[in-house]
């Protein structure tokens, strides 16, 4: 049983107007501050003392970080949009239904009003639902700090569970998704032990790009939590979230081939080091990749490519 | 530590505090303002009995610090009565038999005006999502769902 206080540990609130006033703050006290954004992950950690920072530095106070904006051709996030903007979006609903559909199922109603893509992220949990759509759609991460910003690709970004490639003194400020493509189909499958508001066992994103029948690109990203419940103090380097490479390459050059889906799925599974669970987990990734796989190449004849 | 102030509407009034960073908005909801309709059920973000709405949107009050709803608008449960009338969803529940302990009910309450608010005629599974976050112990959820639909049905 976690240890758990009725009080949230007490804190010094920073409260910036603006990013440069943030990444600044950020630099003075980045040995012991925690920022704020939706808190969804944050004030529950807070609560069992397993975070106690000196500084809270919340980035409620500037303004315009709660937009989705697209902008030549691609779609981009500030860090405060939540999960039900993205679930609300006509153009991620029409154009990225892999991370709409990773947004229908996040969490709960009240969760998704507050969670943010960018603090789920950030998070870098082995069970985070935004992590694998954004990396088969080849998501681009700006990071900022007082002394300049670079761009990660979400694989660069996630590599290690609770451990993302994120200095102290910086910030995501945006989170930019490439222009999709009219032949890209795409399925998001999560499935979660019985009950509403589960942390993913198995998350499955699946991109294909489909022209005259034939698969061009295949592209998988799992992430799985397995029950594990050593996540909060994970020691072991359980590879979550991560692109399925070789799954993908079977796929490649092929029309819907059932076969062909069924060693994707088998090779997913095998290429996934669970650290707890290990026969289960394999074998749910391996039947919600088949799934995926199959969905999008119905959905994909549903729209006339194959 | 140092008191900030905070300054929010809460069931359209406007409310003047001093608080401390820590303080969460359910904490001060309750013990502050001493409007102990929203429930403490978890303090996890888990169960939903915390949930009011900020600005239009239902959320976990147990997970947001006070000084995050300055400015903002929050409507609890004792907002939904309007001129000593009880809203549709509350008579409504009554009615249904949603109610046995009530300890989840202003939770559900706030979570189904978010979804009416926004979908007034929603279907059986969107009515169950939308409630997917407010946790019951005694009821088995039927009657609340009835409860949401018949509400949605005589507006």
């Amino acid at each position: 049983m976690d240890y758990y206080s009725v009080h949230l540990p007490k804190f010094k609130l920073l409260s910036p107007k603006t990013i440069a006033e943030a990444t600044t703050l950020l630099s003075q006290h980045q040995e012991n501050t925690a920022i704020l954004a939706g808190g969804t992950d944050l004030i529950p950690e807070m609560r069992k003392r397993k975070r106690t920072p000196e500084y809270v530095l919340s980035l409620k106070s500037i303004p315009g970080l709660d937009r989705i904006e697209q902008r030549g051709g691609k779609v981009i996030f500030g860090p405060l949009v939540t999960l039900n903007q993205v679930k609300a979006s006509p153009v991620i609903r029409d154009r990225y239904a892999v991370l709409a559909e990773a947004a229908d199922k996040f969490g709960n109603n009240q969760i998704r009003n507050m969670a943010t893509v960018a603090g789920n992220l950030c998070n870098s949990s082995c069970c985070a639902d935004t992590a694998s759509p954004l990396m088969v759609l080849g998501a681009q991460l700006k990071l900022i700090s007082a002394l300049g910003e670079r761009i990660l690709p979400v694989e660069k970004f996630c590599q290690t569970p609770f451990k993302p490639t994120l200095k102290k003194e910086e910030l995501l400020v945006e989170i930019a998704i490439p222009q999709s493509s009219p032949t890209t189909v795409g399925t998001y499958l999560k499935y979660t032990l019985p009950g509403a508001t589960g942390y993913s066992f198995v998350g499955v994103a699946v991109t294909l790009d489909i022209a005259n029948k034939v698969c061009k690109e295949a592209r998988i990203a799992l992430v799985a939590s397995s029950q594990c419940w050593l996540r909060e103090g994970c020691l072991y380097e359980c590879p979550f979230p991560f692109r399925a490479g070789e799954a993908e390459s079977v796929l490649k050059g092929k029309g819907k081939d059932d076969a062909a889906i069924e060693k994707a799925a088998d090779m997913a599974a095998q290429s996934a080091h669970p650290m707890v669970n290990t026969d289960y987990t394999r074998e749910m990734i391996k039947v919600f990749t088949r799934r995926a796989l199959a969905q999008t190449w119905d959905k994909a004849k549903q729209r006339g490519l194959a | 530590m140092v008191k900030q102030s905070l300054e929010l509407t809460v069931n359209g009034q406007l409310q003047s505090l001093e608080v401390e960073p820590q303080r969460t908005l359910l904490e001060v909801l309750r013990d502050d303002l001493g409007m102990t309709g929203t429930k403490r059920g978890c303090d996890d973000a888990s169960c939903g009995a915390c949930t009011v709405l900020m600005n239009g949107k239902a959320v976990l009050s147990c997970n947001i610090l006070a000084l995050e709803a300055n400015g903002k608008e929050v409507l609890t449960v004792e907002g939904l009565a309007k001129d000593g009338q009880i809203h549709p969803l509350q008579k409504a529940f009554i009615e249904h038999g949603a109610i046995q302990c009530g300890f989840c009910t202003p939770g559900m309450l706030m979570s189904a005006k978010e979804l009416l608010d926004n979908n007034p005629k929603p279907t059986e599974i969107e009515i169950k999502e939308a409630l997917s976050g407010n946790l019951c112990r005694c009821t088995g959820y039927t009657k609340i769902i009835e409860a949401v639909q018949a509400a949605s049905q005589n507006k």
